[in-house]
């Protein structure tokens, strides 16, 4: 066994063990800790598929940003976790009430797993070698080509998607904004009914002046509308 | 060399793990946390099937980025709603908002 | 100026980005925009239509995305067809703008109103202008979506918005029909245009049976839009929405969407005798159906909408017939009319604030113009000359004359004869009499330009637009039609029967004079008439019970199927405890009030497992994220499985 099969192992089985602890860990905090291991492994993958380029951003993306701000949306969420010592089986009896219920998520992820290998297998795919030699990356990968192509014939949807992220950050912050910070830049609550955009999901009239106890408005409607 | 088939099989490995934990979780943040799972297994399959078949093609690279780009701002509109949903029902579960159900 | 069609489309959806963006839902300045941008859009139509009509056909497209070796095109074709449609949908539209100034003043969402109206129009005309099926489909969505918003503008009553659904629901049955249709068109051909359609039609690349099949699956999608037997019961709910919309959407363009489809495709429709023979007979039969409901509505909104769907029908009839002429035609001159006569009833809504007929009466003293507008666009429906009616009834007539099939030609005559009736009894309880609410009627009053400005339009329209296909000068509308079908495709040149257009006079006239006989001389009680009609006039006011027989066949059906699920659950799966329970429950009645026990046990155990059963089926809408999340994976994990082991 060559060394790169070693390491390639080494790095499945650490991806692997993470991403199953993200799914089962009763608490989400070290499930959130697991996520950055299990993309640090991905990372590792992607070097040894010579994306040196796509391992960095990884790195930078999904380790440095994308797993911060979930570590931050758990903090500031500030809510115990959902049944955390539960069993999942348990959890799913619950939820539908039926014994056979719980079985269903394992058997759509398991007939994911036999479809796709399946598919792979006979598409002839298993036992592939790469064309050209071994440890150079090819032009397809490589970061000036990539380069090129993002701002040559893909500039566009480059664009695109920085104008995305851009309208992402934005909503982000109207959403998650505290409805008196908005006040604020709506101005004074001149009339008296105003449609509030960061008081939640259902975004419904509300007066304006009765906001003060969201939480308590919110069960009342809830209790009453079930 | 390491054939094709070990990175596709380990992509197709960490999906159903993503798959598996979006479809048994209640937490919304959970459910977000192993869609990324899943985003990163098809990211893999990008890269590794442009390594093997289309070594000179760099739309494989380009598309990974993509998804990077998408799932960030996914994860910063994700949870800014997550933020909001905790505030008003003081919980993440994801079956508390169930207004549009009647 | 045909080359510049495309902009007609263009500047309503404009006018929609900007009343979105910048003008706000609420604020009255968007209102202005909408009517200058369809203003622009009429303008451009009347140019196509000058240029179109002299024998110009253009179109261009782009490829708009390719998968594989397969693309798919993006773009306008324009031709005479299109060219008169987009003169009728741009005037209609403008006229609506300029009357909900008036009739939408002050309304909570008056700008998100003019904002839908404008994304309308864009749809409506972007419709028209489609070169394939594929942008034909996108565009013909578009508009049921607007319709869906309009129907439910006052969305706070639940009955509108149920009427909303309830229109978006049904027309949803022949979309998908529709769907299939084109899918099926694409496998059969490889190519979406028309002009390629059309081509691999005559040169006899598709069996019968594909061309029957396809024709059949887009009539449904035509049936579905254009309110026609059994799918029509939707146009009646619509009129839950404001009434310039019903005029617009529910009466003028929307659904003639569905006519046009089959006219568009009328190479296709004409390859196959069978779908014709369907389009006729669904349309001859809807024709008369709608008309006899119409006889006896109360809501005058209602009457209208029956009345549109039986004019529809009509247009179907004149289709199947094989006559294109005829249902175009009719197309049009239907939408001058009946848009007149929904403004009309909005004009008189808007004074009174009743849509019922029973309370209104003797108006023509209090509203002479809208009275006056009314009256034109009534007498032009029922078909009196030289109104616009007249001539393209008589198209329609003469062509289920000449198809061969004398019992659609009569009952084509029969619903020219109800027509007649009916909108003269609308018109004489609303207009003339003597006034049944004196309290409404005294603040009755007229309304200003607003209102007065599109009636006069529309009146003149629906006076005259019928000289385009009159035999007075020389059918230009016929040569119009000839230059759009592709080469290859002939237009049938239907002989002049003098017969048939003595007797559609006579069904109008003796339809008009059974009217005021009725309603305006007394000559009839109209108490001893419904007496005498007895369980029908009672099998119409319910709308021959359509409703209620949906209502029970799919609720039934699907309480029934829960029962089942029920049982299953309840005596299988829990088994013994509720066998002994049963056994037990058995024994009481034995020794118990055996009367009682029997009767009220079997009629509280049916409710009971009812009621279970619609438990156990109501878990399929659990609005649990999780649920919904593992029904969709579930379904792709099928269909990644089928390609993985039955697909090669």
């Amino acid at each position: 066994m060559s060394t790169t099969l070693l390491v390639f192992f080494a790095l499945a089985a650490i991806s692997l063990l993470a991403a199953w602890r993200v799914v089962t860990d009763p608490q989400i905090m070290h499930a959130g800790l697991w996520m950055g291991l299990c993309f640090v492994g991905v990372a590792g993958i992607f070097l040894l598929l010579t994306a040196e380029f796509l391992a960095g951003v990884q790195i930078l993306v999904y380790v440095g940003a994308i797993t911060t701000i979930i570590l931050f949306g758990i903090m500031l969420s500030d809510v115990e976790e959902v049944q955390p010592q539960e069993p999942p089986f348990y959890r799913f009896r619950r939820r539908f009430g039926r014994w056979w219920q719980p079985a269903l998520p394992l058997l759509v992820a398991a007939a994911f797993l036999v479809a796709l290998f399946t598919i792979y297998g006979q598409a002839g795919w298993s036992d592939l070698q790469p064309v050209g030699p071994a440890a150079s990356t090819p032009a397809g990968l490589d970061i000036p080509a990539i380069g090129h192509a993002l701002f040559g014939p893909y500039a566009l949807p480059a664009e695109a998607a920085s104008v995305l992220l851009l309208s992402a950050l934005l909503g982000a912050l109207v959403l998650a904004m505290r409805e008196e910070t908005l006040r604020v830049f709506r101005g004074s609550p001149g009339s008296s009914r105003v449609l509030q955009p960061g008081s939640g999901m259902a975004g419904r009239e509300v007066n304006a002046g009765e906001t003060d106890h969201p939480g308590q408005d919110e069960k009342k409607e809830v209790g009453a509308g079930t | 060399m390491i054939p094709l088939g070990y990175f596709l099989g380990f992509g197709v490995l960490l999906f159903a793990l993503g798959l598996y934990g979006v479809l048994t979780q209640r937490s919304a943040i959970r459910m977000v946390m192993a869609i990324e799972l899943m985003l990163n297994a098809a990211n893999i399959n990008f890269l590794a099937f442009t390594r093997y078949l289309y070594p000179d093609d760099p739309r494989g690279a380009i598309w990974a980025i993509f998804v990077m780009t998408v799932a960030a701002a996914e994860v910063a509109v994700g949870l800014a709603v997550i933020l909001v949903l905790s505030r008003r029902r003081q919980t993440i579960d994801v079956d508390a908002a169930e207004e549009m159900k009647h | 100026m045909a080359e510049l069609a495309w902009v007609a489309a263009a500047l309503p959806f404009f006018s929609f980005l900007i009343q979105v963006f910048i003008t706000g839902p609420t604020r009255r300045r968007g209102d202005w925009v909408g009517i200058i941008a369809t203003a622009a859009s009429f303008i451009l139509s009347i140019g196509v239509l000058l240029e179109t009509t002299a024998g110009v056909r253009t179109g261009s497209s782009f490829l708009w995305a390719t998968m594989g070796d397969r693309t798919f095109r993006f773009g306008y074709h324009v031709d005479a067809l299109t060219g008169v449609m987009l003169v009728v949908v741009a005037l209609v539209s403008l006229m609506v703008h300029l009357f909900s100034l008036g009739y939408m003043e002050g309304d909570v969402r008056y700008g998100r109103y003019y904002t839908i109206l404008s994304l309308f129009t864009f749809s409506m005309l972007g419709l028209l202008l489609a070169d394939n099926f594929l942008q034909l489909f996108v565009f013909w969505e578009l508009v049921g979506l607007c319709s869906f918003l309009l129907i439910g503008h006052w969305y706070e009553e639940k009955a509108n918005s149920n009427a909303a659904m309830k229109a978006f629901l049904t027309t949803r049955v022949g979309d998908i029909g529709m769907a299939i249709g084109i899918f099926l068109l694409y496998s059969a051909t490889g190519t979406l245009q028309f002009e390629e359609v059309w081509h691999s039609v005559s040169a006899g690349l598709l069996t019968p049976a594909t061309i029957t099949a396809v024709s059949l699956l887009l009539f449904a999608g035509a049936v579905g839009k254009s309110a026609q037997f059994p799918l029509h019961v939707w146009l009646p709910d619509a009129m839950a929405g404001p009434t310039p919309v019903s005029a617009l959407i529910h009466a003028a363009t929307m659904v003639a969407a569905g006519v046009y489809l089959v006219a568009r495709s009328f190479p296709l429709f004409s390859a196959s005798p069978t779908a014709m023979y369907w389009v006729a007979a669904i349309g001859g039969f809807t024709a008369f159906f709608a008309a006899t409901i119409a006889l006896v509505q109360e809501d005058i909104k209602k009457v209208l909408a029956y009345s549109t769907i039986s004019q529809l029908g009509y247009m179907f009839l004149g289709l199947g017939s094989g006559s294109l002429v005829a249902g175009t035609f009719h197309l049009m001159t239907q939408a001058f009319f009946k848009s007149l006569l929904f403004l009309a009833s909005g004009s008189v809504i808007h004074a009174l604030h009743t849509q019922n007929l029973h309370e209104m009466g003797g108006l023509y003293r209090r509203m002479r113009w809208t009275a006056w507008t009314w009256i034109i666009g009534s007498l032009a429906m029922a078909g009196v000359p030289p109104l616009s009616g007249f001539w393209s009834k008589d198209e329609v007539l003469l062509a289920a004359y000449h198809s061969g099939r004398p019992l659609l030609f009569w009952l084509g005559l029969i619903t020219a004869l109800l027509t007649a009736f009916y909108i003269t009894r609308a018109t004489w309880l609303a207009f003339f009499g003597r006034p049944r609410d004196e309290e409404k009627f005294r603040h009755a009053h007229e309304g200003d330009w607003r209102f007065k400005l599109p009636l006069g339009v529309l009146a003149i329209m629906a006076a005259f637009s019928g000289f385009v296909g009159s035999s007075w000068f020389g059918h230009p509308f016929t040569h119009w039609m000839e230059t759009t079908l592709p080469s290859g495709f002939h237009l049938v040149e239907l002989e002049p029967a003098g017969i048939v257009q003595l007797l559609a006079l006579a069904a109008a006239v003796l339809g008009i004079l059974l009217g005021w006989l009725v309603y305006g001389a007394g000559v009839v009680s109209r108490s001893a008439l419904i007496r005498a009609a007895g369980p029908v006039y009672t099998l119409l006011k319910r709308k021959y019970y359509l409703d209620e027989l949906y209502g029970w066949l799919f609720v039934r059906t699907t309480v029934a199927l829960s029962w089942v699920v029920s049982v299953f659950d309840r005596y299988i799966v829990d088994g013994i405890v509720n066998l002994i329970a049963w056994f037990s429950t058995q024994l009481s009645f034995a020794t118990g009030d055996f009367d009682r026990s029997v009767i009220d046990g079997a009629v509280n155990g049916v409710g009971a497992a009812f009621s279970a059963g619609s438990q156990v089926l109501r878990r399929a809408q659990t609005g649990y994220v999780g649920a919904y999340l593992l029904v969709l994976l579930g379904a792709m994990a099928a269909g990644l499985l089928v390609l993985a082991f039955i697909v090669d």
